[in-house]
């Protein structure tokens, strides 16, 4: 029989509850520390922009592509490498489409040269179309010419019921074929204007901060209805120390995650519910063997029976983990770079929540135990001194 | 040993179960492609599945290629776009009326309704009843002094919402048609989202395809050209393909119709002049006299020969809503049009006496009534068609008033997401997933069969098991296999084994305790089942959260996840005790490798 742990161990894990609440202490303030002080860094499901997947022909260095979005008017791309085979880059840019406030000014200005502009509305909401009314009539033709330069061709819809003329709805190129076109310009020979762009991903800027919001809700809302589960589960001496070690586990990832930029999407919080489902695992495991152990061996020597359950369960509680671990790691090194990321944040969230179940779970249980405990004598005593 | 017997039956009944739902996707990857069509069926099961229409696993947009898009249904700028005309309308007609009167009149932004403040309080009954007539959907408040607040009706915003976003995905859906997408789906999502997912849509359509969506469907006026109607559609005669008709419709007019909008569509493509167009409006036949039933197989859509030129917009709608006729009791639609509105719309009635007007979204057209003399003042009256019950006329004027006012109340929409994924990304992450998986796969078989020997056999098994169930209830509940998705079924290859290990473990202590094999395999069930259960009820929870939470391929992930979950208990904990079970039935001699 093969085994990782041996049968007879008994090992007094309370005893070193203390160090082990200190690290797990310094872990957390060290990640609220990071959070608040590097930051995290949202991808575009939370600030909005666009992220582009893109092939090219050719090798080509990483300079050679910033340069190119930068004169396919995209200044503040920021360009990686992706993949494997050394040609693919991914391009992250805030923009959402080929225009923004500035080249609306100068389109607006364009405009005013042709013809006097009564108004012209321009929102984010719909960043694709502007509206145009004019008090001298004019042509679409003029129109498409008097901004050719400034903003690629564009398509003119005549609004003119009433007006002819007068009212036009401008749509602008679409940002897609921008990039199709522009880096075909920049770089002909290595990009192909149809085929190079691999995938393109466009969230629009208001929404990221619905999605935080919702995302940080949906967190939320898992611990609370997994504190209930547990508390009708077990009792109220267990549900804290779960939740407790929950909350460990996600702010520990969540500062893992800023030491190692990971960007912050929406798989990252699947990945992030999902540990908070995982790791509680290996504490119900534990949990159970307390609670079977202390039915046979009485309340009387809480902390003695709680050793008792970790050592006995320890093998267990490593097994799970490394079996889960071994799919992970499977993800990480074979499964492609889209879903990485997620697994990278999985392995960590999974490590994390392996310790929080021996070092933080019990021993907050075995806290409320004993708060619970003293209470009680002091209400006996008070009561029986009344 | 009954009981195994029956048992071993579930079992079966499960696996069967499992590659039912997967038969479909099996006949798919027969050409080597899971690409939703079938290979011309040779074998009976084959033709089975054809005609009972089951289908195959589909993969995501993430997998396939394609073009993904999520809208935001842009209600509450739409009402306030309104009340800033209405404001505006508002004050032109007080003054029209009463030109001493001093009032100002104002919209605050993001309120809900609009200030009227006149100078003098003793102007107040100036608003009256025959002012506020074009403003059905305001309510007088009366405020303190010279203040009046019309506020807008809360069910007035709910109906134009409602109807914006359904009106929405039905005018989605005819442009996309017009595409050749093999499998679009357009799809609602929470309260005012619409989903719209074209998978394997070709890189070339995709511009043309966001442009097509990405376009408000704009209410338009147009006249139906009666002159020349029937001398157009005379031209087809005995031309025409299956499918389509000639006939005769209201008012003696020819139209060619067909069941189907679509084929109209494509038929009179290229066959129209610069300045018409043709409208289709869909004509409803009951199955009963009571028309409660409709009869879908004779329904069929008309087309109207309209001049192309747009007359009017709903822009100058200012409101519709349901009437009654006093002395005939027959529901009608009561219109209005702002100011502006009401002079095109008096000219055009003028000009028009006796002839068909349409009112359309994109190519369908709504209602086309007949001007039965000039309509001045901007509050014109549609009367419904002849020969129905009352109940009938109430429901179509009703559907017309939800049209009218949308177009009075066009909802913007935004751009949520837009993701578009090359054909050939997609096979790169269905080569890589598929690694991964095996590799995954590979790692707990070799980890297991190492530590656990025999008993690793059976979790393997039923890992194997666990697997087949996991695709076989995603095919059979039409799911879509995205790359999250397969995450979520590796991830499970790790979760499903932790089960087996928590009871495995539990057997190896009891029988440190000395028991017999039978007796610690049942206690390392029995003890280690709360266990298995609550960490798998617990992990179920966050799936669901996600999948209330998630968009998208997330939700791919949590739809995989739970259904692993359930056939993980299963697998893990039902089938591998089965399994030992029957392998060591209980004689005290019986060992067990573990």
């Amino acid at each position: 029989m093969m085994r990782l742990i041996p049968e007879t161990l008994f090992f007094d894990f309370m005893a070193r509850v203390k160090p082990a609440v200190g690290v797990s202490l310094f872990f957390i303030l060290a990640s609220i520390g990071l959070v608040a002080f590097v930051g995290l860094n949202y991808g575009i499901d939370f600030k909005g922009g666009t992220d582009m997947i893109l092939q090219f022909e050719k090798d080509i260095s990483a300079e050679e592509v910033r340069d190119a979005a930068k004169v396919a008017g995209f200044p503040d791309a920021n360009v990686q490498r992706y993949g494997t085979d050394g040609r693919q880059f991914l391009v992250q840019t805030s923009s959402v489409s080929v225009v923004n406030q500035g080249t609306i000014s100068k389109v607006e200005t364009a405009l005013k040269a042709l013809a006097p502009l009564e108004r012209s509305t321009w929102g984010e909401e719909q960043p694709d179309r502007m509206d145009l009314v004019f008090t001298s009539t004019v042509t679409p033709e003029q129109i498409k010419a008097a901004v050719k330069d400034l903003v690629g061709d564009v398509v003119i819809e005549e609004n003119n019921v009433d007006a002819p003329g007068l009212k036009f709805v401008m749509r602008f190129e679409d940002l897609q074929q921008r990039v199709g076109e522009n880096f075909h310009n920049a770089l002909p020979e290595a990009f192909s204007a149809t085929k190079g762009i691999l995938r393109l991903e466009t969230v629009g800027p208001r929404v990221g901060k619905q999605l935080r919001d919702s995302g940080m809700l949906s967190l939320l809302v898992s611990l609370l209805l997994i504190l209930i589960y547990i508390a009708f589960r077990f009792d109220v001496r267990y549900a804290p120390g779960a939740v407790v070690a929950l909350i460990h586990d996600v702010v520990i990832s969540v500062g893992f995650f800023v030491v190692i930029d990971m960007e912050i999407s929406l798989p990252i919080i699947a990945a992030l519910l999902t540990i908070v489902g995982y790791s509680l695992n290996d504490t119900i495991v534990v949990f159970d063997r307390i609670r079977e152990n202390l039915t046979s061996d009485g309340d009387s020597n809480v902390e003695h029976t709680i050793n008792r359950s970790i050592s006995e369960t320890l093998s267990r509680t490593i097994m799970t983990s490394l079996t889960t671990l071994l799919a992970v790691i499977a993800i990480i090194f074979f499964g492609g770079g889209l879903i990485e990321d997620f697994a990278t944040a999985l392995f960590i969230g999974i490590c994390v929540g392996t310790y929080s179940s021996i070092f933080i779970a019990s021993p907050v249980m075995l806290f409320m135990d004993r708060y619970l405990r003293t209470r009680r004598e002091l209400k006996a005593r008070s009561q029986s001194a009344a | 040993m009954n009981s195994n017997k029956f048992r071993w039956v579930i079992v079966f009944a499960a696996i069967f179960a499992g590659m039912y739902g997967l038969l479909p996707t099996a006949f798919d990857m027969q050409d080597g492609k899971l690409d939703g069509e079938f290979p011309p069926a040779e074998s009976e099961p084959m033709k089975w599945v054809e005609e009972h229409d089951l289908s195959p696993l589909t993969l995501g947009l993430d997998l396939q290629g394609g073009l993904l898009l999520q809208y935001h249904v842009l209600v509450e700028r739409a009402v306030q776009d309104k009340l800033d005309r209405m404001a505006r309308d508002l004050e032109i007609r007080v003054l029209e009326k009463h030109p001493d009167v001093q009032l100002t009149v104002s919209h605050k932004p993001d309120s809900d309704y609009i200030e009227v403040n006149f100078t003098n309080a003793a102007d107040k009954d100036k608003l009256d009843d025959d002012v506020l007539g074009f403003f059905q959907s305001l309510k007088k408040v009366d405020m303190q002094g010279g203040l009046i607040h019309l506020v807008v009706d809360e069910n007035y915003v709910k109906e134009t919402k409602e109807f914006a976003i359904s009106q929405g995905i039905e005018t989605i859906r005819e442009r996309v048609d017009a595409l050749g997408v093999s499998e679009p789906s357009i799809t609602r999502q929470g309260t005012s989202d619409i989903v719209v997912q074209l998978p394997g849509l070709k890189e070339d359509d995709v511009d043309r395809a966001k442009r097509l969506i990405g376009q408000t469907a704009q209410l338009q006026f147009r006249m139906v050209d009666d002159a020349g109607t029937n001398a157009f559609f005379n031209q087809f005669s005995g031309k025409l393909p299956e499918g389509f008709q000639l006939r005769v419709i209201g008012g003696g007019y020819r139209s060619v119709t067909n069941k189907d909008k679509e084929p109209l569509i494509s038929f009179f493509e290229g066959k129209v002049d610069e300045d018409h167009m043709v409208g289709f409006e869909h004509h409803p036949v009951y199955k009963d006299a009571l028309k409660t039933e409709l009869d879908e197989e004779r329904s069929y859509y008309k087309s109207y020969y309209v001049t192309k030129k747009v007359e009017l917009t709903g822009d100058y709608v200012q409101e519709a809503r349901v009437a009654i006729d006093q002395q005939f009791n027959r529901p009608y639609v009561a219109l209005n049009f702002d100011s502006k509105g009401a002079q095109l719309f008096g000219d055009l009635s003028g000009n028009n006496v006796g002839k068909r007007m349409a009112i359309m979204l994109d190519t369908t057209i709504k209602s086309a009534p007949v001007f039965n003399e000039a309509i001045p003042g901007g509050r014109a009256q549609i009367t419904m068609g002849g020969m129905q019950s009352y109940n009938e006329i109430l429901a179509d004027a009703e559907d017309l008033v939800i049209v009218l006012r949308h177009g009075a109340l066009p909802a913007p929409i935004e751009k949520q997401f837009e993701t578009v994924v090359g054909p050939s990304l997609g096979q790169d992450s269905i080569d890589s997933s598929i690694l991964a998986f095996a590799v995954g796969l590979l790692l707990v078989v070799l980890f297991m069969l190492g530590y656990y020997r025999l008993s690793g056999i059976y979790s393997v098994i039923a890992l194997t098991m666990n697997m087949l169930l996991i695709v076989g209830a995603l095919a059979a509940i039409g799911a879509t296999l995205t790359l999250p998705g397969i995450a979520g079924i590796i991830l499970t290859i790790g979760m499903a084994v932790d089960a087996n290990v928590i009871i495995y473990e539990r057997i190896r202590e009891e029988l440190g305790l000395g028991r017999t094999a039978k007796e610690a395999i049942n206690a390392g069930f029995e003890k280690a089942f709360s266990a298995v259960m609550d960490a798998n009820v617990t992990t179920g929870i966050a799936g669901l959260v996600l999948l209330q939470y998630g968009t998208g391929p997330i939700r791919g992930f949590a739809v995989t996840l739970l259904i692993g979950i359930v056939s993980t208990i299963f697998t893990a904990v039902f089938f591998t005790r089965l399994m030992f079970d029957t392998k060591i039935p209980g004689s005290a001699k019986d060992t067990i490798s573990i």
